[in-house]
């Protein structure tokens, strides 16, 4: 039984259900301590299905490993096989006009971390081996993990879709996770004293992803997008590294990070608002869109859009409602892919 | 009742304040024991969810909660006025209204790649050739040959500028299916008006099939018209 099943958070509810009829049974049978004990238990029993349900929604620990497991240890995955050229075919393709997600090890020297990553490499990647693809950076919300874009917003049946009506070109999409420590919101930034995010996605990352597939190199085909904390992390990313990303899509993104980075910078240069007034704006696309009853998102997104001049351009895309959730980033998704596959260079001759 | 409302937050927990005062007072009662723990289990967790969801709008609705976001994605269909055309011939003399202002020494030639018609309804990225009257010919075969772009052939005159080619893009996205991704082939009498071009895009020097090849990796896919959103142009407010 997976953590995030339905039928794992209905079997919690039974418990919680079940405890509360047994302290009510053994009340009047127990003394003072047992009481307490049983009271703690059902507190325990309704805290842990809450909290297994917000897990369910967020996918911050995907794996019932996740709770018990080293935050510091790899987690036990598939590596790629071999080293040299030969590290650049994966195992197995899928069905056929069915993408892949694979999930790699991915260590970076620049930023000092090391996480999984999963691609998702598209149908033609298989079939078509004297192409380079274009390539997304798809970053998840806090809490949250990769397996959010995977599981709650089914991004390879997306992806699939699109690729086959001819919306999107065949691109490889890169799933990195932006913290290494579950419970810390890093916003994609470089930490004071903490980890180093932002040279992880945008040095570490790129560098691992050149080294073992078929991408390609240029910014032109380097895009980056995220919900929510990840819409931000993919604005702001892209604005301080236009060298490395010609596009960015934010879903349901804040114009400032939230938290506290250590050095004061998410008053100044990781905050968007800040970048867009002080600093000459980049050659960059921007696709921000968010849900019209989502009020942080929707202040947030508006005021970047005002803000922006050229050469840096901007497309909103509104949703009427459906607040700060997978509803609106599983309607956001079609749209957003579609719109960075145009901004980003084709598939291409390697 | 607004599901972010302070009204009911405070009806829930009123109902968790009475759930337990009730629990408490028939607690000699086996049944009312046990459905009165429950209540007060599923009020309270309401309770703090409720305000949660409050502070940060995660489903601002009743309607956000059962996932309607009342967003339908527009899938809008282009055809080019002169796709019938395009398709028979390959390679046309253009000349829209809006050409007589763009001050060229021949008319326009509007090249679509042998991948035009297949599959259809793609829109394609567009390269602007800026070539010689001695060269077009060459260019206009070597643009015939080109897949994935759609190639517009200019033989610029002194008068040409940059302002006066300002309507070519609209003409474009009416007559043939184009997106508005473009990349310019520069023979090099013309660099000063390439460089002077709308937008600043890319700029490949000469117009040779090496040229072509270079100018078009950079170019988006054709690709069928995107799934799309609502934008604030379209609500007419620009903030």
């Amino acid at each position: 039984m997976t953590i995030d099943s339905p039928a794992t958070v209905l079997l919690a509810i039974a418990v919680v259900l079940a405890v509360t009829a047994g302290l009510a049974l053994l009340w009047d049978r127990t003394r003072v301590p047992a009481r307490i004990a049983l009271v703690a238990v059902v507190v325990l029993s309704v805290t842990g299905t809450a909290a297994l349900e917000l897990n369910r929604l967020t996918e911050t620990y995907p794996h019932w490993g996740d709770l018990v497991g080293d935050p510091d240890a790899p987690l036990a995955l598939p590596v790629l096989p071999g080293a040299g050229p030969s590290a650049s075919v994966p195992p197995v393709p899928g069905p056929p006009g069915k993408g892949k997600i694979v999930t790699y090890q991915v260590a970076g020297a620049a930023g000092g971390m090391s996480m999984p990553m999963s691609v998702y490499l598209p149908s033609e990647y298989f079939t078509r081996p004297d192409l380079r693809f274009p390539v997304i950076e798809a970053l998840h919300g806090y809490p949250g993990t990769p397996e959010s874009w995977i599981r709650r917003l089914e991004i390879a049946a997306n992806l699939d879709r699109e690729i086959i009506a001819g919306r999107m070109a065949p691109t490889v999409v890169l799933l990195p996770y932006q913290t290494p420590d579950l419970l810390l919101d890093t916003e994609c930034t470089n930490m004071t004293g903490g980890p180093q995010t932002e040279t992880y996605l945008t040095q570490d990352v790129p560098k691992w992803a050149l080294e073992h597939l078929r991408i390609r190199s240029d910014r032109a085909a380097w895009g980056v997008t995220g919900y929510s904390a990840g819409g931000f992390c993919a604005m702001n990313l892209a604005l301080k590294h236009p060298q490395q990303y010609s596009a960015a899509a934010s879903l349901s993104g804040f114009a400032d990070p939230g938290i506290k980075v250590g050095d004061g910078s998410e008053k100044t240069t990781n905050n968007i608002a800040w970048r867009l007034t002080h600093h000459p704006q980049p050659d960059l696309a921007l696709w921000i869109g968010w849900a019209e009853d989502d009020r942080n998102a929707r202040v947030g997104s508006r005021q970047i859009a005002r803000l922006a001049k050229a050469p840096l351009t901007v497309v909103t895309a509104i949703v009427p409602r459906g607040g700060h959730s997978h509803a609106v980033w599983r309607q956001m998704e079609g749209p957003a892919f579609d719109w960075l596959s145009a901004q980003l260079a084709r598939p291409a001759q390697a | 009742m607004s599901l972010v409302g302070i009204p009911l937050i405070l009806l829930t927990a009123l109902l968790a304040v009475v759930a337990v005062v009730a629990t408490v007072r028939g607690w000699r009662l086996l049944p009312v024991r046990i459905v009165g723990l429950i209540a007060v289990e599923v009020l309270v967790v309401a309770c703090v969810g409720l305000i949660a969801n409050r502070s940060e709008s995660f489903y601002p609705s009743w309607q956000a909660l059962g996932g309607d976001t009342g967003a339908a994605v527009v899938t809008p269909t282009t055809a080019g006025r002169l796709d019938a055309a395009l398709h028979a011939a390959g390679a046309i003399d253009w000349s829209p209204p809006e050409a007589a202002r763009w001050e060229t020494a021949v008319p326009p030639v509007l090249i679509v790649p042998p991948d035009y018609a297949e599959p259809a309804g793609r829109s394609f990225p567009v390269l602007v050739a800026l070539t010689t009257r001695a060269d077009a010919a060459q260019v206009e075969r070597t643009a015939a040959a080109t897949p994935g772009v759609v190639t517009v052939l200019l033989v610029p005159t002194r008068a040409t500028t940059a302002a006066t080619l300002g309507t070519l893009g609209d003409s474009l996205s009416r007559d043939v299916r184009s997106t508005a991704s473009v990349a310019l082939l520069a023979d090099p009498t013309w660099a000063a008006l390439a460089a002077s071009w709308p937008g600043h895009p890319v700029v490949t020097p000469g117009h040779t099939a090496a040229a072509f090849a270079t100018a078009v990796r950079d170019l988006p896919s054709p690709l069928a018209a995107p799934q799309r959103l609502p934008s604030l142009t379209d609500q007419g407010s620009p903030s």
